[in-house]
């Protein structure tokens, strides 16, 4: 199992490494909270999203790294995100929860 | 360039978020605030950063536990709890409130007075080395502060030791005649030696302060002005200095500008408008002539009892070092007793007011504590009244600090809200108080609702929902979560609870009469003062005005006294005028001067004649005032134009010769020179000290034909009618065209500052015991209501089985009575150990008078009854069955 606790991520928690997946090597916090903006459609806050980000990195779903302070960012280094091998089991597990929740359902939500 | 909000964010996120992310976070932020004010500009910007670091603050500050956010957030669910609770029972918060506004609002009110006045630094460089030099001299000077010579001025600045620098200025304020383009004004003006202004550390807003050199005899005549008299004769104009004005001091004279006040400058209450330089020719100083106020700046660290054995070290040196006038001996000069009297200038400045003050802040404490008394009542009934709320909370898990938190928020926002509308209410009395205050009452322009003043409101109102607030939290200790299980009906009294109930009632009692007391006291005072014998009648109907005649306009000094006398002749053809007088200083002005006088026939075995005062006066002064002749004869323009040396003199002094007033006629009276005038008349006493004071010894001289200062006095029953005034003005002008009407009062306007002190104690005791009246009707009415309430099942028993009415009113009537009856053996008793302390303020009223005493008491007893009854009334109506019904 992926968790400790076996228990399916929360939407949020899927919806931030599929951001991760997205960006691959440029994840890191600004960007991710653009992708999720762009591709939900909707303003979700800064403080949710990064301390999502650490809660999965403590959940060992993600890993971090900072990369080389740069002038433009006030002599301040990214935080690199990367979805680690159980990261990426945990988006499916979910994916497959809610995909077998899904079946038999399509002629109510209709296909994805 | 970096976000104007940066520094907040940093320390915000620093202080928030976990290490690991920080910088990340910080460098997050910036990179894309610089996209964000790109794209929308810089304040935008801003908005937008602050958004976002709100929003990381947010989503991280649970993370940390008992954060700060949390303990508000609590804390305001608990005070919206609070007020929701207070808000049920909007009769029992109303009356809470209410009741603090007022004593919290009396209290303000007088201790803003009291900040103001007594507690407020003066408005000087290090005002606390600042000294007022007197002497004691019991010998020649009758009270505390005798005045400074030349002798003793020139003694201590030279050889002192301690001081920084000592100035002098003439003990009184003149009247100086000032003329610009060719108009004669009357202006106050004040003498002072060069130090005088720099002792107090002015700094000038124009040109200089008097410097060394301009005060010596024969110096260039200098003038400073007031910011007010430049603003106003000058139009604040910035080429002042250096002109030049005519000053009639002691002749009219040029005299050149050489500097401006500040605006915020005043001493000593004054209106002072020109400073002009007290010559003293240190030649010619005596050690003998008491003129002139001394203020000194302390070296740093000096005591008061140094500075006093300096002064003790140097007074021998005084007549080392000047001469005595002549036919004074070195063994008289020591009988005088000469000691030193320094003192800080605040508490000269202050003078008597300051006891009366804090007795009166004393007093209207007593208010305050009586609401207290009053809320403490009501919480007590309210907290039983909610024993199974909070025993129901108590028992859903709610801990009792918890519990004991929330009772303390209730009484803490009781107490908040009372003292908020007491500060709009002592806004209120502060405004009147202001339009009443005293002129004794110095530095009114200081008294006001300000920061300290605010502080202290502040502290009064935590401190006191705080302490009131504890009584119901020790109460909730008893609790018990059993009491759920008494099925609805309340438990049944404790004795405990009646007994601190009726303790509170009996106090509040007692505080009313010590209040009911004091003020009647000081009506009586008022009563008093206002039916004794001044020297005059009707003073309302009494104008007064100053008149001067400058050498400008009448140079031959034989003419001025023909023109005041003309002055006065066609006053007394102004319809409606009854008679028209004289004097140079006017009754209760503080100004007549004092000097030695005896009467030849009879000398004192000392030597030194005792001081008595002496009042220049004119034709007509007796008549127009209405001060009886008590034999010989009054003083005619003859006397004064002829210098004819007679006097009339006080009955007071009479009688200090002889039993028979009469006897006095025909003998000499005068001063230390050998110049005596005969007496040809005695004449009522006048208290030109005060009502209050006793009437001094009074000489009444015809005014020499020097003087170009007089104050007419006027009786009319026209008095204060329109026109009136005008009409006068119209008579002096139809002499002179030139003359100016200055300082127009009425003898009712003099009178009536000579009483404002009591007056002013008075309206504030009377406010306070209305105020306390009113809180002890509250107090003793809500404790039986209540009782009444909570036997009402009891009553309806007793009836039932064949009470009657009246027995049910008894019942309840004795119990208020019992009360009433302990609180007013107690007040008694206070108020005969209180009063004395104020013995000060009274006058023909002893501070135990048994009348003041009897009639307070019964008023007081007669409406608590009446309090009592109503309820007991309403208990005596109840229908048996109606009671037997109630659940309490």
């Amino acid at each position: 199992m992926p968790n400790d606790n076996d228990a399916p991520l929360g939407e949020f928690e899927v919806i931030v490494l599929m951001a991760a997946l997205h960006l691959g090597r440029q994840a890191y916090g600004s960007a991710m909270l653009d992708e999720i903006e762009a591709r939900t459609g909707r303003r979700v806050s800064r403080g949710s999203v990064y301390i999502t980000l650490d809660r999965l990195e403590d959940k060992g779903l993600l890993e971090s790294r900072l990369e080389e302070a740069s002038q433009k960012r006030g002599g301040r280094p990214k935080r690199l995100f990367r979805v680690t091998g159980a990261g990426l089991k945990a988006v499916k597990h979910s994916l497959s929860v809610l995909a077998r929740m899904h079946k038999g359902l399509e002629p109510l939500l209709g296909d994805f | 360039m970096p976000p104007v909000l940066w520094p907040f964010v940093h320390f915000a996120l620093i202080h928030y978020l976990p290490e690991r992310c920080r910088t990340a976070t910080l460098g997050d932020l910036r990179e894309d605030y610089d996209k964000q004010r790109a794209a929308h500009g810089r304040w935008r910007a801003e908005l937008w950063l602050l958004r976002e670091a709100l929003s990381l603050v947010a989503a991280y500050r649970p993370g940390r536990r008992r954060s700060l956010g949390n303990a508000i957030e609590r804390l305001w669910r608990d005070a919206r709890y609070a007020a929701r609770g207070l808000g049920r029972s909007p009769g029992f918060a109303a009356t809470a409130v209410l009741t603090l506004a007022l004593g919290i609002g009396s209290t303000t009110a007088i201790f803003s007075v009291v900040y103001g006045v007594l507690l407020k630094p003066l408005p000087f460089h290090e005002p606390d080395r600042l000294v007022a030099l007197y002497h004691l001299a019991p010998g020649v000077h009758p009270d505390s502060k005798a005045p400074q010579t030349g002798a003793s001025y020139f003694t201590y600045r030279e050889r002192g030791q301690v001081f920084e620098d000592i100035g002098l200025s003439y003990w009184e304020v003149l009247n100086a005649s000032v003329v610009r383009n060719g108009e004669p004004e009357q202006v106050e003006s004040l003498s002072i030696t060069d130090g005088f202004l720099s002792v107090l550390g002015v700094r000038p807003v124009l040109g200089r302060l008097f410097e060394k050199g301009d005060d010596l005899p024969g110096a260039p005549n200098r003038v400073v002005l007031s910011h007010g008299y430049w603003q106003r004769a000058f139009g604040g104009s910035s080429d002042v200095v250096g002109q030049s004005v005519v000053i009639g001091e002691p002749e009219p004279a040029p005299y050149e500008i050489v500097g401006v006040l500040p605006a915020a400058f005043k001493f000593r209450d004054t209106d002072v408008q020109v400073y002009l330089p007290l010559k003293l020719d240190r030649a010619r100083a005596n050690a003998v002539g008491l003129a002139y106020r001394g203020i000194a700046r302390l070296k740093p660290g000096v005591s008061l009892d140094e500075a006093s054995a300096d002064i003790t070290r140097m007074i021998p040196l005084t007549i080392k070092q000047f001469p005595l006038p002549p036919g004074v001996t070195q063994e008289m000069w020591d009988d005088i007793g000469w000691a030193p009297n320094v003192m800080k200038l605040s508490d000269d400045l202050i003078g008597e007011m300051s006891r009366p003050l804090w007795i009166l802040l004393g007093i209207v404490g007593f208010v305050l504590l009586m609401a207290w008394t009053n809320v403490v009542n009501l919480l007590l009934i309210r907290a039983e009244g909610r024993h199974r709320e909070l025993a129901v909370r108590m028992a859903l898990g709610a801990s009792r600090a918890r519990i004991a938190g929330n009772l303390l928020l209730e009484s803490l926002m009781l107490g908040v809200a009372g003292g908020g509308l007491g500060v709009l209410f002592a806004a209120g009395c502060i405004a009147v108080l202001r339009r009443l205050a005293p002129t004794a009452l110095p530095r009114v322009e200081d008294i006001g609702i300000n920061g300290p003043v605010l502080l202290g409101t502040l502290t009064i109102s935590v401190v006191s929902s705080l302490v009131f607030g504890l009584i119901p939290v020790l109460r909730s200790r008893t609790l018990n979560p059993d009491v759920l299980k008494e099925a609805g009906r309340s438990s049944t009294d404790a004795p405990a609870r009646h007994r601190t109930r009726n303790v509170l009632v009996v106090a509040q009692v007692a505080l009313a009469l010590v209040l009911l007391v004091v003020s009647g006291l000081m009506a009586r005072t008022f009563v008093t003062l206002r039916q004794i014998q001044p020297g005059y009648v009707r003073p309302a109907e009494v104008q007064t005005f100053g008149i001067a005649l400058p050498a400008s306009l009448i140079p031959q000094r034989p003419q001025v006294a023909r023109t005041f006398q003309e002055i006065a002749e066609r006053l007394a053809n102004v319809p409606g005028v009854v008679s028209v007088g004289l004097t140079r200083d006017l009754l209760m002005s503080g100004s007549t001067p004092a000097g030695p006088a005896d009467v030849r026939e009879r000398p004192t075995a000392s030597g030194l004649p005792p001081s008595r005062k002496l009042r220049l006066i004119g034709a007509g002064y007796f008549e127009t005032m209405g001060n009886p002749l008590v034999a010989g004869r009054a003083i005619t323009w003859t006397d004064v134009h002829q210098r004819a040396r007679v006097a009339v003199i006080s009955e007071n002094l009479a009688r200090a010769y002889w039993e028979d007033p009469r006897q006095a006629i025909g003998h000499h009276i005068g001063g230390g020179d050998d110049t005596f005038s005969e007496i040809v008349g005695v004449v009522g006493n006048e208290r030109d000290d005060g009502l209050n004071q006793p009437a001094p010894t009074v000489v009444f001289a015809p005014m020499a034909l020097a003087i170009r200062n007089m104050t007419y006095l006027v009786r009319s029953s026209r008095v204060g009618a329109p026109g009136f005034v005008r009409e006068l003005q119209q008579a002096v002008w139809s002499v002179n065209r030139n003359v100016p009407l200055a300082r127009i009062r009425t003898l009712g306007d003099i009178q009536a500052r000579s009483m404002s002190q009591t007056s002013f104690a008075m309206v504030i005791l009377a406010i306070s015991a209305g105020g306390a009246l009113v809180l002890a009707l509250v107090g003793i009415y809500g404790v039986v209501s209540y009782i009444v309430t909570e036997r009402t099942h009891e009553v309806g028993i007793r009836m039932a089985l064949g009470a009657q009415m009246g027995d049910v009113r008894r019942l309840f009537l004795s119990h208020g009575l019992a009360l009433t009856l302990v609180g007013l053996v107690l007040g008694i008793g206070a108020a005969a150990l209180f009063t004395p302390i104020m013995s000060a303020m009274l006058f023909g009223v002893s501070p135990t008078d048994p009348l003041t005493y009897a009639t307070v008491a019964i008023a007081l007893g007669a409406v608590t009854l009446l309090a009592t009854y109503l309820p007991a009334r309403r208990a005596s109506q109840v229908e048996p069955v109606t009671a037997l019904r109630s659940r309490t």
